[in-house]
C-alpha cells in the first residue's frame, strides 16, 4: 500500500491522528480540535474541507443553546486510510516499502 | 508523491505528539474541577481553623472535608453530563470510586497514624496530594507535574519555616488553596 497524499500534510495527519484516537463514532467540537492543534479558524476549516471532501471526517453541524456547534468524527473509510498510511510510514521506517 | 524515511519519521512524531495533546486533555477535563473544588476546601478549612474560636477549629476540617467529598460527587455527575469527550463521560463513576477511595485511605491513615500533631498532620496530607499529582503528570500531562512540585515545595517551606498558629495554615490556606484554584483554571485553559 503507498502513501495517502491527503492524509500526509502536515495538519490534516494531525487532524486524523487527533480523530482517530477517539473511541469509535465519537465527535469533537471544531473549537476544541482548533485548540489542541493550534490552529486558525480558516486552516482547519480548509484542511476539514479536504478531509471531508475525501471521506475521511463527516462534519456536524448543529444548535446548542442557540450557539451553533460543529463536530467532526473520522469515517470508517478515515480510520482505514489513516492506518494504512501510519502502516505504510513504519514499512518504510523498516525498510520494507519503497518511499 | 516521494516520502523519505526522515519524513516518515517525522510523520510518525506528529502523529504520537496529537495523540498525546488529546490524551493530556481529556485527562486536564478530568482533573480541573477538582483542583479547584478542593482549592476553596483547603482554603476554608486552614483559615477557618486559623480564626475559628478554639471550641470550634477542630470541626473545621472534618466538616469541610465531608461536603466537599459530596460537592466531589456532584461535580463528577456533572462531567458526565458536560465534557466534550464521551470517552470521558463514560469515566465518571470511576471519578466518584477514585475519589472516595483516596479520602477513606487518608481518613483510615489518620487514625493509624496518632498520635500526631496538627502540622505534621497538615503536611502528610500537602505531600500525599502533591506527589500523587507529580505521579499522574508522569501519566497523564506535564502540568500536573509543576502543581504537584509546587504544592510540596509549599508544603515543605511552611512545615519548616512557619508556626501552625499565626502563620502555616494562613500560609497553606491561601497559598496551598489558591495554588490549587489557579491550578485548576490553567488546566482547564487547555
Amino acid at each position: 500500500m503507498g502513501p495517502d497524499e491527503i492524509i500526509h500534510q502536515s495538519l490534516r495527519l494531525r487532524i486524523m491522528a487527533t480523530l482517530n484516537t477517539l473511541p469509535k463514532g465519537e465527535k469533537l467540537e471544531f473549537t476544541r480540535l482548533k485548540g489542541l492543534l493550534k490552529a486558525t479558524d480558516g486552516n482547519l476549516g480548509a484542511h476539514i474541507a479536504t478531509l471531508e471532501n475525501a471521506g475521511y471526517v463527516a462534519v456536524e453541524k448543529d444548535f446548542v443553546d442557540r450557539k451553533p456547534r460543529t463536530r467532526v468524527a473520522v469515517t470508517a473509510a478515515g480510520r482505514r486510510a489513516f492506518e494504512g498510511h501510519v502502516g505504510y510510514l513504519r514499512e518504510l521506517i523498516d525498510g520494507t516499502s519503497e518511499g | 508523491m516521494t516520502i523519505t524515511k526522515e519524513d516518515a519519521n517525522q510523520a510518525l512524531g506528529e502523529i504520537e505528539g496529537a495523540r498525546g495533546r488529546l490524551r493530556e486533555a481529556i485527562a486536564y477535563g478530568y482533573a480541573w474541577p477538582y483542583f479547584v473544588l478542593w482549592g476553596l476546601a483547603w482554603m476554608i478549612g486552614d483559615i477557618g481553623t486559623e480564626v475559628a474560636p478554639p471550641r470550634l477549629d477542630g470541626w473545621i476540617w472534618p466538616v469541610t472535608s465531608i461536603t466537599f467529598t459530596a460537592a466531589s460527587l456532584v461535580f463528577a455527575f456533572i462531567q458526565q453530563r458536560r465534557s466534550p469527550y464521551a470517552v470521558a463521560k463514560r469515566g465518571g463513576w470511576r471519578s466518584m470510586a477514585s475519589t472516595g477511595n483516596i479520602m477513606l485511605f487518608l481518613v483510615t491513615l489518620m487514625f493509624v497514624i496518632q498520635p500526631l500533631d496538627a502540622k505534621r498532620a497538615h503536611s502528610i496530607f500537602g505531600l500525599f496530594f502533591g506527589f500523587a499529582y507529580i505521579l499522574q503528570g508522569v501519566w497523564f500531562g506535564w502540568r500536573l507535574v509543576v502543581l504537584g512540585v509546587l504544592l510540596v515545595a509549599l508544603t515543605l517551606f511552611a512545615f519548616y519555616a512557619l508556626p501552625l498558629w499565626g502563620g502555616y495554615l494562613a500560609f497553606m490556606g491561601v497559598g496551598g488553596g489558591g495554588a490549587l484554584v489557579l491550578g485548576g483554571l490553567w488546566l482547564r485553559k487547555f
